[in-house]
């Protein structure tokens, strides 16, 4: 195998490169995007690489959304504003999102916030019982990103020092 | 060091070099870089413990420091572990290299960890595996010894094979869907062996790809003598028996076409993947009974140890024929029930197997010539 010093550098910086490239791809459509908050249900499960996390279903306003069995698996577009559902990047809306039909749910690839894991059992209830929301930056092209999670429109650090529960006697 | 004076001196004592020429590669020998298989087992244990501590630790979200600020963390680590690398490659430090070369993979995983973290990104497992091991492919394949590209080949099969399930392209019931990746899982293995051969990996790769192999074999061949046993008809779809198909025939095309392969291990290989092939099909359509569900996995086991033997690989021929041993024996013990059989059994085994060994050990240049013969 190919062990020139000029091969080494470029492979020991591509990793790097690739992982900046990533950040900074994630950080350019939360910084760019535009903010638009939803309200959610969801649960806690656990993700071996990134901790605790809550997985949760958007309420995106859109009745019988992703309810038609021929648009399973497919990529489609909703406009959240005109509560309708686009096969195309639909031109009349101000901002759409991008997501697929699984399994009779849209899923936008934001459905799901990390929390740590001390407050996780806690932020799970508080979401069951549907005081949660999310806000999302959605890039111009439809491709949104978990912006923030709110507890009654507090960000949820916020909301947690507001209300700190007394200790279990 | 023992050895090669020993080879010295009788090199010496035959007359085939002078002491002043011993003398000069004694000299040499000692003056290399020595490896210190301690040394990179002990510091490879903990670079591994280091990375599943800095993974943990990203796992616990750390949401009082702020986003940018982990995330200059992680890239200002992994930037000062690239350079420390190259600074060892310079310097000739191997052992030091791939040390950080594992260190570079264990953080760029939890980077990848932590990036998925801040940005709350929606993905599987398998995803950032798979992610992991593009970016980490050209690293790795500068390294010399195996821990490093071992890890980063059973990342490669497991996210692939999953990825597979997870696409849901397959279309057949999930059951069926676990024994195909158990089917291909030695295939898949066998092909990238093959591609690191063919791209001249270094003895660590290939150690490493060899290691896949045989872990794959193992549960491909597990897997055709358990369903041998009695299972219901499996159905791998039209998608999944052409996986199998392209996959087998991924591994006998280039190495039919390769010269770096000789006529006997084209013969070995080739006939590896056909009796493979049978195999898992016989179990599939329940043609296969326990017996010939072990004697076909005696078969691939003896094809897979004359390889090892053609390639002089010792230390994998032994595992191998081991592994024949301890099926010889579970096969007798499975057709003769008792002991007292099993035992007559396996010594008529034993007594056909050392004529066996003799025969080839008086007429293996023969067999190989009469095998070269055919193969042209």
């Amino acid at each position: 195998m190919n062990r020139s010093p000029k091969f080494i550098i470029a492979a020991l910086a591509f990793p790097i490169l690739a992982l900046l490239g990533l950040a900074i791809n994630k950080a350019t459509i939360r910084e760019i995007g535009r903010i638009v908050t939803f309200k959610i249900t969801g649960y806690d499960p656990r993700d071996l690489l990134s901790g605790h996390y809550l997985i949760y279903q958007i309420d995106y306003g859109v009745p019988g959304l992703c309810t038609n069995p021929d648009v399973q698996g497919q990529t489609i577009y909703i406009c959240p504003q005109e509560q309708r559902v686009y096969g195309d990047k639909p031109a009349s809306c101000s901002y759409f999102i991008k997501g697929t039909c699984q399994n009779q749910r849209f899923e936008a690839g934001v459905e799901r916030y990390y929390i740590p894991q001390e407050y996780a059992v806690r932020l799970d209830r508080l979401v069951q019982n549907k005081q949660g929301s999310v806000t999302l930056s959605v890039a111009s092209n439809g491709e949104a990103q978990v912006n923030r999670l709110l507890i009654e429109g507090l960000p949820w650090a916020e909301f947690i020092q507001k209300n700190q529960e007394p200790p279990a006697p | 060091m023992a050895k090669l004076d020993k080879l010295l001196q009788e090199w010496t004592a035959q007359g085939f070099i002078n002491s002043e020429q011993a003398g000069k590669i004694h000299r040499y020998e000692s003056a290399k870089p020595k490896t210190s298989w301690f040394l990179y087992g002990t510091l490879t244990l903990g670079v591994s413990v280091l990375g599943m501590g800095i993974i943990s630790l990203i796992a616990a979200n750390w949401h009082q420091i702020g986003d940018y600020a982990k995330l200059f963390a992680a890239f200002s680590i992994l930037s000062v572990v690239a350079i420390f690398a190259s600074q060892a490659n310079k310097a000739s430090k191997h052992v030091i290299y791939d040390v950080l070369v594992l260190a570079l993979q264990a953080l760029s995983l939890a980077t990848i960890g932590l990036i998925s973290q801040i940005y709350h990104t929606d993905g599987e497992l398998y995803q950032a595996l798979m992610f992991w091991t593009l970016i980490t492919l050209p690293v790795v394949i500068t390294t010399e010894f195996a821990f490093a590209p071992f890890i980063w080949a059973g990342s490669f099969i497991g996210a692939s094979l999953f990825g597979l399930i997870e696409s849901k392209i397959l279309q057949i019931p999930e059951i069926d869907q676990a024994e195909l990746i158990l089917v291909i899982t030695p295939l898949f293995a066998a092909v990238l062996a093959i591609i690191a051969r063919l791209l001249r990996g270094s003895a660590g790769i290939m150690k490493a790809m060899h290691i896949w192999v045989m872990i794959g074999a193992l549960i491909g061949l597990s897997a055709v003598e358990f369903w041998s046993a009695g299972h219901p008809r499996l159905n791998f779809g039209q998608l999944g028996t052409s996986i199998i198909s392209v996959l087998s025939l991924m591994i006998v095309a280039p190495v039919a076409a390769s010269k770096l392969y000789s006529n006997v291990q084209k013969v070995l290989l080739t006939s590896l993947v056909i009796v493979y092939i049978i195999a898992v099909n016989m179990a599939a359509t329940r043609l296969s009974g326990d017996l010939l569900g072990a004697c076909f996995t005696l078969i691939e086991l003896g094809l897979l140890g004359a390889f090892y033997a053609s390639q002089k690989a010792r230390g994998r021929f032994n595992i191998v024929l081991m592994l024949m041993g301890l099926r010889f024996f579970v096969l007798f013990l499975q057709a003769l029930r008792g002991l007292a059989m099993t035992g007559f059994g396996l010594i008529l085994s034993g007594i056909i197997l050392i004529a066996l060994a003799s025969v080839w050990n008086k007429r293996r240049h023969q067999i190989a010539a009469w095998m070269e013969r055919i193969t042209q």
